[in-house]
């Protein structure tokens, strides 16, 4: 019988951002025989209490960073559990931080409650010119593409990675968001973007509302 | 209310930023040429309301003048060729130091190439040197003789004082050195208005273990802030000084108000815990304090 107490661990470690137990207390469940899928599940629960509490403002940024940091640091013990256990997707995202522009603590975030939400995250990191968006949509063909942008001049590429995508005809299947501090709706609307989240939790909200899941 | 590491004191310009709490003025750095300020005419060209922003300086630095605190300019910027016009006009108009503050080292770096081409580099603070600035960017620097710089405790996954501590220590300083930086400020890296305490916490940190000048950027957070504009005009303007005065009385050596215009907002009160800090460290603790410690002005 699985053991629920170390679960509700795990959760409580996750929603705390606690990285320092969350190797320990994934190892001692995994020692007692429980379920690796469901030692993952219960990570994931952590994931989207900590998700509700940044949206009742009781957590922050730091909140969800920290949060992130020990699921993070609890995949690299359960991931090679999961190997042999096929794990349902609702839907596939690529995440990218624009050319000229290397912040990424809102889609690093916005990554780890995708995850957390069931769906398949491809992050292809900062840094990113119009081509390597183009080149990842057309390799990986996800649900969603997800732009940031920290700053009022890079986020203009935005605008340049939609009209590629509309040139080479990829924004039929896949959808795109925009997010980042200087980005707004209106923004969204005039460069022809799917949607826009002001941060990472309604990211992830508008991300399932874009593919029905 | 002092440290047991010396301080180090860095002088850029007429500013001598750091040393001991109450040891120097502290220093308030306001902003030009910022999204949506209304002297911006063309940020891409760096065309701007010259009187405008002379007015807005002049009122700055008259302020500072006034209450016996110190002041650097910070000359935001996206496109290189409208920073170094920006940075320009702001080097004629007042006599500080000003921050190269581009928006990214695409922007910054040329910019600094430029600066020194127009014998500009003397009160120039490039803002910023992080974790991500490139080798072939720090060997530009070193190369056109660039001295004076921000170090910006910013990281992906930084949160707490101690990584912030180690992102210095082990990358920062290093890429400074590269550099050849050899004035350089701390920036603590503000997450969220939330989270103040933990630059409060880096800055004590780094005072205490470094003894180097440190400070970060509560505009940053405060003017997104929701209940700012709630109460009316005297709120915005009281929680706006609340959140830079808390910042300087708890350890910055500087700090980043925003706008310049909200100078007389703010300024006076810095200067006021400016002023407290000195007088505790000059009279109740019988340590020196630098010739620049004006009770007359602040009080």
């Amino acid at each position: 019988m699985e053991d629920t107490n170390k679960f509700n661990s795990i959760t409580e470690a996750i929603r705390e951002g606690n990285s320092y137990d969350i190797v320990e207390l994934i190892q001692s469940s995994l020692e007692s025989g429980n379920d690796p899928y469901n030692i993952f599940n219960a990570m994931i629960k952590g994931l989207e209490e900590c998700g509700k509490l940044f949206e009742d403002r009781e957590f922050f940024l730091p909140d969800l960073m920290m949060a992130g940091e020990a699921f993070t640091t609890g995949m690299e013990v359960i991931e090679p559990h999961l190997a042999d256990t096929s794990i349902e997707t609702v839907g596939k995202v690529v995440l990218g931080t624009v050319i000229g522009d290397v912040h990424d603590i809102g889609k690093n975030l916005v990554g780890f409650l995708l995850k957390s939400a069931g769906f398949e995250v491809v992050d292809i990191g900062t840094d990113n010119d119009t081509e390597k968006f183009i080149q990842a949509v057309k390799e990986h063909q996800p649900d969603v593409l997800g732009l940031s942008a920290l700053l009022t001049t890079t986020m203009l590429a935005m605008e340049d990675i939609i009209k590629a995508m509309n040139k080479e005809g990829l924004h039929e299947k896949t959808k795109v968001i925009i997010g980042g501090g200087p980005v707004s709706k209106r923004f969204a609307e005039q460069i022809g973007a799917d949607a826009y989240a002001s941060d990472a939790v309604e990211g992830v909200k508008k991300i399932k509302e874009m593919i029905g899941a | 209310m002092s440290y047991d590491k010396d301080q180090k004191v860095i002088n850029i310009g007429n500013c001598s930023i750091g040393g001991q709490p109450g040891e120097n003025p502290l220093v308030v750095i306001g902003s030009v040429f910022y999204d949506k300020h209304d002297a911006l005419l063309n940020e891409k060209t760096g065309e701007f309301d010259k009187k405008l922003v002379e007015t807005e300086l002049n009122e700055f630095i008259s302020i500072v003048e006034d209450v016996g605190v110190q002041a650097i300019v910070d000359v935001v910027g996206g496109y290189p060729d409208a920073l170094v016009k920006e940075c320009e006009f702001v080097a004629d108009i007042v006599d500080v130091p000003f921050l190269v503050d581009g928006l990214n080292d695409s922007c910054r770096i040329p910019a600094m190439v430029s600066l020194k081409e127009k014998g500009l580099l003397d009160r120039a603070i490039l803002n910023s040197i992080d974790e991500n600035t490139s080798d072939k960017n720090l060997e530009i620097l070193n190369e056109i003789g660039v001295k004076n710089a921000v170090l910006l405790t910013f990281g992906s996954n930084t949160i707490f004082a101690r990584q912030k501590m180690e992102i210095l220590k082990n990358k920062l300083l290093p890429k400074a050195k590269k550099a050849g930086i050899v004035n350089y400020i701390v920036d603590t890296a503000l997450l969220d208005i939330t989270s103040i305490d933990i630059n409060i916490e880096t800055s004590k940190l780094i005072k205490r273990e470094l003894g180097v000048p440190v400070g970060f950027a509560p505009a940053n957070a405060i003017y997104g802030y929701k209940k700012l504009k709630k109460y009316g005009v005297s709120s915005k303007y009281g929680t706006i000084a609340s959140i830079m005065t808390y910042s300087v009385s708890s350890g910055s050596d500087f700090v980043l108000f925003g706008p310049v215009k909200y100078a007389k907002s703010v300024v006076p009160s810095i200067a006021l815990i400016s002023g407290i800090k000195s007088y505790y460290r000059k009279r109740i603790l019988k340590k020196n304090v630098s010739d620049k410690v004006s009770f007359q002005k602040i009080f």
